[in-house]
Parts: C-alpha cells; sequence; structure tokens
C-alpha cells in the first residue's frame, strides 16, 4: 500500500520502488510525509500565485484555466495553498471528472478545510466515481478526515466490492469500525458476502477490537445466516 | 556527494532512520526523487505558459506579474 503510494507520489511505476519491498511500514510511511511535503511545497511562491490568478480572472476563466493548463497533480498543488472560499467557488465550476481527476493526488491533510466546505452532493458524486474507477486508496485516505456524516452520505453510492477494498487500505482501524456499524444491515451482509468472495478479511480483522458488541453480534449472524467462511481468528 | 548526502538533499529532510538501504538503492531512491522534482518543475513551468494564453489579454500582466514571471 505504501508502495503505491509513494509511485502514485513519484510519478513512476511500482516496479522502480521493488527495491524498497521489505522496509517496515513507519520507515516507507515517514519516507512519504517527507516526500510529499518535499514535492507540495517546492515552488510555493508559484502555487500562491496561481490561487491568485483565480481571485483576478473571472470564475468562468478560472475554471477554463485549470481544466485546460493544470495536470491533475498540480492542480492538487494548487488546491493546497489556495483560500477556502476560492478553492470551494473553483470546484463548483470544473466538471465532476476533473475533481475525479485531483483526487487521488490531493494531499487530504492540506484540503481538509476545502473538503468540510464543499457542497456534500459534489463529495457524494465524486466519491461514487472514485469507486468506481478503483481508486481506493484515494477513498480511504479522504476517510481519514471527512466528517462520520459525508462517509454515511457517500457509503450508498459505492458498491459492496469498493467498501471491501477501501477498506483494506483504510489506516485507522477504528475508522473502519465505524464505517461498519454505520451500515445498515442489507449492506453489512453484502460486505460479508463479499470479503469472503474476495478472501479479503484484514480490514475485518484490523478493526476487531473495536468494534461494539452489537456489531461483533451481526457480524457472526449475517455470517451464519450467509453460511459464509469466516477466519477462525474472526469467530 | 554519497547517497546518503544526496538522497537527504533531495528529499530536503533527514531520511527516516528506519530505512534500511544499500549504497545502490539509496542512490536509486535519490534519483527517483530527482527526477520526480525535474518533471513537476517541467509541468508547472509548461502550465504557466498555457494558462497565460488562456487568461484574457487585459488581464495577462497582472497575472504574469502575481505569479512571477
Amino acid at each position: 500500500m505504501e508502495l503505491t503510494r509513494l509511485a502514485s507520489l513519484l510519478g513512476c511505476a511500482e516496479d522502480a520502488l521493488e527495491f524498497l519491498e521489505g522496509q517496515s511500514h513507519d520507515a516507507l510511511k515517514e519516507l512519504r510525509d517527507k516526500l510529499t511535503d518535499r514535492l507540495f511545497d517546492a515552488n510555493r511562491d508559484v502555487l500562491l500565485g496561481l490561487a491568485k490568478t483565480t481571485k483576478i480572472v473571472p470564475g468562468g476563466v478560472a475554471a477554463k484555466i485549470a481544466t485546460m493548463a493544470f495536470p491533475p497533480q498540480l492542480a492538487a498543488r494548487v488546491a493546497g495553498v489556495m483560500e477556502t472560499d476560492a478553492a470551494v467557488s473553483l470546484a463548483s465550476r470544473v466538471p465532476l471528472t476533473f475533481l475525479a481527476d485531483l483526487a487521488p493526488k490531493l494531499d487530504p491533510r492540506r484540503v481538509t478545510p476545502i473538503l468540510e466546505k464543499l457542497p456534500p452532493q459534489l463529495l457524494v458524486d465524486a466519491g461514487q466515481i472514485l469507486g468506481e474507477r478503483g481508486e481506493y486508496i484515494a477513498m480511504a485516505d479522504f476517510v481519514g478526515v471527512l466528517p462520520d456524516a459525508q462517509i454515511q452520505r457517500t457509503l450508498g453510492v459505492l458498491s459492496d466490492e469498493a467498501l471491501v477494498r477501501t477498506g483494506q487500505v483504510i489506516e485507522d482501524p477504528a475508522r473502519v469500525a465505524r464505517i461498519l456499524e454505520m451500515l445498515p444491515h442489507h449492506r453489512l451482509q453484502g460486505v460479508v458476502e463479499t470479503a469472503a468472495k474476495l478472501g479479503e478479511w484484514d480490514a475485518v480483522r484490523r478493526a476487531q477490537p473495536h468494534f461494539s458488541d452489537a456489531t461483533r453480534t451481526a457480524l457472526r449472524a449475517i455470517a451464519d445466516d450467509l453460511g459464509v467462511e469466516v477466519p477462525a481468528d474472526l469467530r | 556527494m554519497s547517497a546518503a548526502a544526496s538522497l537527504a538533499h533531495q528529499l530536503g529532510a533527514k531520511p527516516p532512520a528506519g530505512l534500511t538501504l544499500t549504497e545502490d538503492e539509496t542512490q536509486q531512491l535519490a534519483d527517483l526523487i530527482k527526477t520526480a522534482r525535474a518533471t513537476q518543475g517541467a509541468e508547472l513551468e509548461a502550465s504557466l505558459l498555457k494558462a497565460l494564453e488562456i487568461v484574457p489579454r487585459p488581464l495577462r500582466g497582472t497575472v504574469r506579474k502575481v505569479v512571477g514571471l
């Protein structure tokens, strides 16, 4: 997971980072954080100038500049230095697919105030596209910074497979548990069935210590009802 | 410059202490970061020029000034 994130940052194939396999998760995470800061903070004055430009030119022109002149990685860096209101206004003017293109390149830590002020439906729609594109790491990163209410709104447009695969890469297991608790019974059934079909139980395993008794019981009952095979340590 | 110094230079910070790489691997990582930074710089320059073409003519001078061109 860390190598995928690093490859995305470096703009290289994951194979090119084969030599980092076997490094500890903490070391790779620290490397990614330092690299993110290095790349996002480069040419900061120019980025700030670009962010200011969106206030000098009419809104439609700013949207045209963003979509026609900024590749996703650069757009993500500019978003990181934009004033919240200007960024929200611009986000509402660009095509949804553009937002979905830049979302995986964002550093969520830098855009949390913007995410909090974006129209909720815009986030749902962007989340749906990310789910359909299989951008599970990007979705997992957003789960770390979005409030529960927004996550709940988005769950309805994500497939069971998207939920299972995103859960696998969410860093904080308590968030995985929280999301499973938000799911209505029929979605929880779908998630258990999909996890069994894919053999992907790691997210549930990591989240287990954070489950409420009710969730633990519900998961066990669902597995029994469906007759799916659950790893022994999750019983 | 040693591989370790090259990596620190490219990263702009002390590399993570927990990273255990050979000299060659350290240089490989430093080179990848160097390439990413160069690509990013070139991308920025190209985007600035493209953006200026879209900005309405009367505002180009102001925008040039703001982005430091």
